[in-house]
This record gives C-alpha cells, structure tokens and sequence, in this order.
C-alpha cells in the first residue's frame, strides 16, 4: 500500500466522518433511484436487492482483497483483537474506503437490470465486482499500482487522478451494467417488433427525486473522504470540494430541465434526478483540482447529455436501461476522469487519464461481457417469462412490496 | 461482429499500453494512446451494432 504521510487528528476525524457516516448515504440514494425507477411489482425485490448486493461486493473485496492485498500484508488483523487499529490511520482509511466503493458499484448493474435481473444473478455479478474488479482497480490507483504511478514512470502527470471513484467506482460499475444488459436483454415489451420503444416509467417518482437528494449528501463525503485519503489534500480543500460538488450537481440539473424542457415541452422529472446524479458522478475524479467555473461547465455538459443519451439508448441503441446506468454512472463517470485530466496544468495529465479510460473499456468490458456470457449458460441471468410478468416481488420474494394496492394491467404483452 | 468488437476492444488496450512501454517520448506516447482509444471506440460501436441486429 501506497504510504502517505501520517494524518493529524482533526483530518483523521473528518475522514470518519466523511467516509463512514456521510458516504454511504449515496448508496441509499443510488438504492431508492434504482428503486422508484423500476415497477412497482419488483420494488421490494429491487430495495432488498441494493441491500444485499452491498453486503455481497463488501464481504467479498474482504475475502478475496483482503487475502490477496490487505491481508496479506498485515495478516495480524484478520485475526488478532487490536492490530486492526495498530496499523497506520492512512491504511485503515485506506481499507475501509474500498469497501465503501466494494458497496457501491453493484447497485450499479443491479438498477439497470430492474424488473428482469435475478437476486442470485445480482449476487454472482455483486461478488464479481467487490472480489475481483474493486480490488484490482483500486490496487492500481489508490494504493499507488501501475495507473498512479504513470507518471512516475513515464511521466504522464501525476498518474491517473480519480480520487474518489469516478471511473473507479462509477464507470466501472456503468461497465459491468452495460456487459450485463446485452446478455440479460430488454424487458419483455419494451421493444416490440413494429414501432417505437414503449415507454415504461418508475413508479414512484418521489423516491427517485429523494434518491437524488440523498445522494448529495452522501456524494459530499464520499470527495471529501477519497480527496483526504487517495490524494494529500488538507482540510483546507474541504470547502472546495463541498462548493465544487455542489455546483456540479445543481448545474446539471438545471441543464437537465432545460433541455428535457426544450425536447420535450415539458420537463422530465426522473431524467431530472438522473441528470443530478450525472454531475455529482463527473465530479468525483477530482473535485478539489476544478475551479467553480470548471465545475460549472462539466456540470452543464453531464447534465446536458444525459437525457439526450437516455434518448439515443432506447430509441436508437435498443438498450433497455431503466436506471439510466449508462449514461449517468458510465457516460458521465468517463467524463469527470476525462476532465479531470483536460483542465489539468501538468503535462502528459490528459494521457494518463485516457490510459485509465481505456484499461475500463479496453479490459474490463470485454473480459465481463465474455464473463457474463459464460456465466448466464449455467445461472440465467433473466428471470423466467412467467417470472417477469408477475413482478420479482411476488417471483422472488413471495410477497408484494403494497400489498393493499391493486395493481396495474398486464402491460407486459402486446 | 460481436467478435470482431471483443477483438477491437483488447487491440485497443494492448495498442495502449505497449504505446506506454515501446514509445519513448510523450508525443509518440500520446498519439498511439489517443489511437488506443479510438480502436476501442470502433470495437464498442461495433458491439452495440452486433446487439441493435440481434434485436431486429
């Protein structure tokens, strides 16, 4: 593991605070968006499903990173009461952050696969990504591996710079959801043969919206958290950050509702929150390296794009994406890592991060797609016909998430 | 083409970082790299035309 210098103890504080009580609230907000998004037969299945997907991706990056990296090099704190806290504070941070990224990534697919993607499945793909993507990428960024130090070695920048997790967390996990859409396919009736996609909207539009909200808290620590641990910024970076954070999400909303408002005559609430959620995403890469009018200008072009992507997905791509994964986690994740290198004064900064953006597409996509593939012969991936008309909920769980409520039309076959 | 898009994808990540090791000054390092890059937009553009004719 990289070495950092020792943290003082306000920074050490703030880091707790920020990593362990702030940023997982932007996995209960990615939780009630990917939630309100899908239907509201699969509700349940899909809340329940963000819960245990966190815990799988956790316990396994502590499995498998834990035996292979961490573990490995302190094997006293796997089963000694004490050595865990021995160790230095950067490290503990250290380790503790990859796990918060380990439970976040998965929720990622899982959204996009609303409504057709199997709880056993999500737990193959969640153990996938928390056992082996998560650690392997933090290992080569945030413990100083072969991508930070790029420009150590051929002097590209300061290495690759995604601090708190835009292509490391975010992209990545748009990837896996963008491999696991074209094994799993759409849900059934969203593209009939003749004519044009069939719109299927989230049932609960408040959860998504709240969602969104709740991500902003959440998404303050979690650049607080990556800035103060996987770079050296001081506590003086912090009102950058939060300000930067802030301006990135508030801007691609507005840019949202313009554009919603121009295409569409009226504006788009879900694609709204989605646009929201894009710019907080950009702004993980390296949010205390943006000037506000920087964070601005990513903001506007996150929030821009990202109806008009979600457009293009379903109209002209043919992938059924409910959640928005791809544009929102995937899209704008690669943006924040790309202008994080753009707006960057060191020289070679813009090629270390196009070098992590390819090791994303060029790597990982094609090796989880085959993976995918292989693995929906022996675990289908989709739910069964019967399954999908019914809802996960009663499918999957035995029971609805409203029970008193009755219910909707089959619209599923047309 | 869902092949050929799975092979453009690693050409594009093999042409990035062989650029990373062969190249010996930044400029020739960042136009295969660029390059790189572009080869693995081909093969993703390349993947998602093999899924939209699967679909029809």
């Amino acid at each position: 593991m990289m070495q950092l210098p020792t943290a003082s103890a306000e920074s050490t504080f703030v880091m707790t605070i920020a990593a362990f009580l702030v940023a997982p609230l932007a996995l209960a907000g990615i939780a009630l968006v990917n939630t309100g998004l899908g239907r509201s037969r699969s509700a349940a299945q899909s809340f329940l499903g963000s819960l245990l997907l966190s815990a799988v991706g956790i316990l396994s990056c502590v499995l498998t990173s834990g035996l292979w990296h961490h573990f490995g090099q302190y094997p006293a704190i796997a089963y000694t009461a004490g050595a865990f806290s021995a160790l230095p504070t950067h490290d503990q941070l250290a380790m503790a952050f990859t796990l918060i990224a380990a439970g976040i990534a998965p929720l990622i697919p899982w959204g996009a696969g609303a409504d057709r993607l199997r709880l056993s499945s999500g737990i193959v793909i969640a153990a996938l990504i928390g056992g082996v993507g998560i650690p392997l990428l933090t290992g080569a960024t945030w413990d100083g591996g072969w991508l930070a130090q790029l420009g150590t070695h051929f002097g590209l920048g300061d290495g690759l710079i995604d601090y708190a997790g835009s292509g490391i967390i975010q992209a990545f996990g748009g990837i896996t959801a963008l491999a696991m859409l074209w094994v799993t396919g759409s849900r059934k009736g969203k593209f009939p043969k003749p004519g044009l996609a069939t719109a299927i909207p989230g049932h609960q539009v408040i959860y998504v919206l709240f969602g969104a909200f709740l991500s902003l808290v959440g998404w303050l620590g979690l650049n607080a958290a990556g800035a103060l641990i996987n770079s050296q910024a001081s506590l003086y970076a912090m009102p950058v950050i939060a300000l930067n954070t802030v301006l990135m999400a508030v801007t691609a909303l507005v840019a949202t509702f313009i554009a919603t408002r121009v295409r569409f005559g009226k504006p788009d609430a879900s694609l709204c929150a989605n646009g929201w959620l894009a710019g907080l995403v950009a702004s993980s890469a390296g949010t205390q390296l943006f000037t506000p009018v920087q964070a601005i200008l990513i903001g506007a072009i996150a929030g821009f794009v990202t109806p008009l992507l979600v457009e293009v997905l379903e109209l002209a791509l043919s992938i059924d994406d409910p959640s928005g994964a791809i544009p929102v986690h995937l899209v704008s994740g690669l943006l924040g890592l790309f202008c994080a290198g753009l707006f960057s004064a060191k020289p070679g900064q813009l090629i270390a991060q196009l070098v992590g953006m390819s090791v994303l597409l060029g790597l990982f996509l094609p090796v989880l797609y085959l993976l995918f593939l292989g693995i929906n012969r022996i675990l289908p991936f989709r739910v069964d016909a019967d399954g999908e008309r019914l809802g996960m909920d009663m499918h999957e769980l035995g029971g609805s998430a409203y029970p008193e409520f009755v219910i909707h039309r089959d619209d599923t076959y047309r | 083409m869902r092949i050929a898009g799975i092979f453009l994808l690693l050409a594009g990540f093999a042409l990035t970082v062989a650029a990373l090791h062969l190249m010996p000054d930044l400029t020739r390092r960042a136009i295969f790299i660029v390059c790189g890059v572009g080869v693995e937009c081909i093969g993703l553009g390349l993947l998602v035309r093999a899924h939209m004719e699967m679909r029809a």
